[in-house]
């Protein structure tokens, strides 16, 4: 049973979509109101320069991610990504399945790819940051996991733009107490749970892809934060484990992403 | 199932709250977003746009190729892999196996299946000869490697493969030796 309120809410926000003369005065008064609610904006605000401040920083996230088939149900993948970054050149970050084992390495020169069951691993060289790492990685088609958190700026460029946003009260992630946050952007509906308590760090984090077919969602759980931790900078190097084949890394092609032509 | 009934009753309990508000303001500020990323160097610093919708697609592409349950041949939980190892070039078949990989050389789309290389024939499909050059997801079953001056490469019925890493995945692209 939902409480009293919840009721009355929706009760109140019923005018809302009306157009009757009674309402003109509400939706003037709506209008007014900025689209992002100002203790939202603040909360993630202070979240992503707690998490920018930073020198180092480690973190466990479990991602679940929807695939929408054809013909099928929608399906759910898992993946656990392991993070340590410092800030501002160095990262790794552990990506692991059933059928995945990568890491990748970047150690202010060099990005390294690595994949495991495979047994091979390619490098690339690249700019002097992480966030000019992250760029010059995706231009070759390879993504670090929740690059929104590992920016200097984290998720702050997402708030920013967002077009509409709500702070929804205080819930509880796997025990912890957090801010819910939600927003509205061109593209993507994000929503955020941040830690209530003396370190805003994030809890978990969902995101649906407003523009793709079937809305698919992203969840992110975080945990294991080690704000401040700094692995040694041999971390970040790679040595590649006998028996393991240096191979080409090539750019996705715009083909291959495109829907196939039918004749 | 199960899932979708779970999420849509706690979106629902969530939509009165958040997403009811929510899309009327959105509407109200549509141009003034779509203005600001109209820029391109404005947009490229969206970074939860651009790298999140990257990283889905890379994440997508990347579990087709390893798990191969579900490809462009609809849903094919548990689809036996291999089950076309060997088919003639030139043999017309109906339609690709089901959970089938789509792999383009170029912008032509072929429809791979355990080794074997489809493209859209007079009636159906028709078994083709793959390009050298060509990149696909998984090996074909029943590949042997053998290392050529420290480089490993699959081998298959007179075809070679070499693996290279594609969206930060290991793929397969054929080689002439």
């Amino acid at each position: 049973m939902k409480s009293p309120s919840f009721a009355a809410l929706c009760l109140g926000l019923l005018p809302l979509g009306s157009v009757s003369p009674t309402t003109v005065s509400a939706q003037t008064e709506a209008a007014k109101a900025p689209a992002v609610d100002a203790y939202a904006q603040s909360i993630i605000k202070r979240a992503s320069e707690y998490l920018a401040d930073a020198k180092g920083v480690g973190f466990t996230a479990e991602i679940w991610e929807e695939v929408p088939v054809e013909n099928g149900p929608v399906l759910q993948s898992t993946r656990t990504v392991e993070v340590n970054l410092r800030r501002p050149d160095r990262l790794r970050a552990e990506i692991r399945s059933a059928r995945i084992a990568r890491t990748l390495l970047y150690n202010g020169k060099s990005l390294t790819v690595h994949d495991a069951l495979a047994g091979c691993y390619g490098t690339i060289n690249t700019p002097a940051t992480i966030d000019e790492t992250l760029d010059a990685a995706a231009d070759m088609g390879i993504e670090f996991p929740l690059e929104d958190v590992l920016m200097s700026k984290p998720f702050g460029d997402g708030a920013s733009k967002a077009t509409a946003g709500q702070y929804l009260g205080v819930e509880e992630v796997l025990g912890k107490r957090c801010h819910h946050l939600a927003f509205r952007n061109e593209s993507f509906d994000w929503q955020a749970w941040v830690d209530e308590g003396p370190l805003p760090v994030l809890r978990k984090a969902v995101l649906h892809f407003t523009k793709e077919e079937g809305k698919p969602a992203l969840t992110a759980l975080f945990s294991n934060w080690r704000m401040g931790s700094n692995l040694p900078l041999s971390a970040y190097e790679f040595t590649p484990p006998p028996g393991t084949h240096k191979i080409e890394i090539i750019a996705i092609k715009e083909e291959e992403t495109k829907t196939p032509e039918t004749k | 199932m199960k899932l979708s009934l779970h999420r849509s009753t706690i979106l629902s309990a969530l939509g009165i709250f958040a997403f009811g508000l929510i899309p009327a303001k959105a509407d109200r500020h549509r141009s003034v977003n779509r203005n600001v990323n109209i820029n391109r160097n404005v947009s490229r610093n969206v970074n939860v746009n651009r790298h999140v919708h990257r990283d889905v697609d890379i994440d997508i592409h990347h579990r087709y190729h390893h798990g191969g349950y579900y490809r462009g041949g609809g849903f094919a939980a548990g689809a036996a892999a291999g089950l076309v190892t060997g088919a003639v070039i030139g043999a017309a078949v109906a339609a690709p196996p089901r959970g089938y990989t789509t792999v383009y050389y170029g912008s032509r789309p072929y429809a791979y299946y355990g080794g074997t290389y489809y493209q859209p024939g007079s009636s159906g499909y028709v078994v083709v000869a793959p390009p050298v050059g060509i990149i696909v997801p998984v090996l074909p079953p029943g590949c042997i490697p053998s290392v050529i001056d420290g480089v490993t490469y699959y081998g298959l019925n007179g075809l070679y493969y070499q693996p290279v890493m594609v969206g930060g995945v290991v793929q397969y692209r054929t080689v002439v030796l």
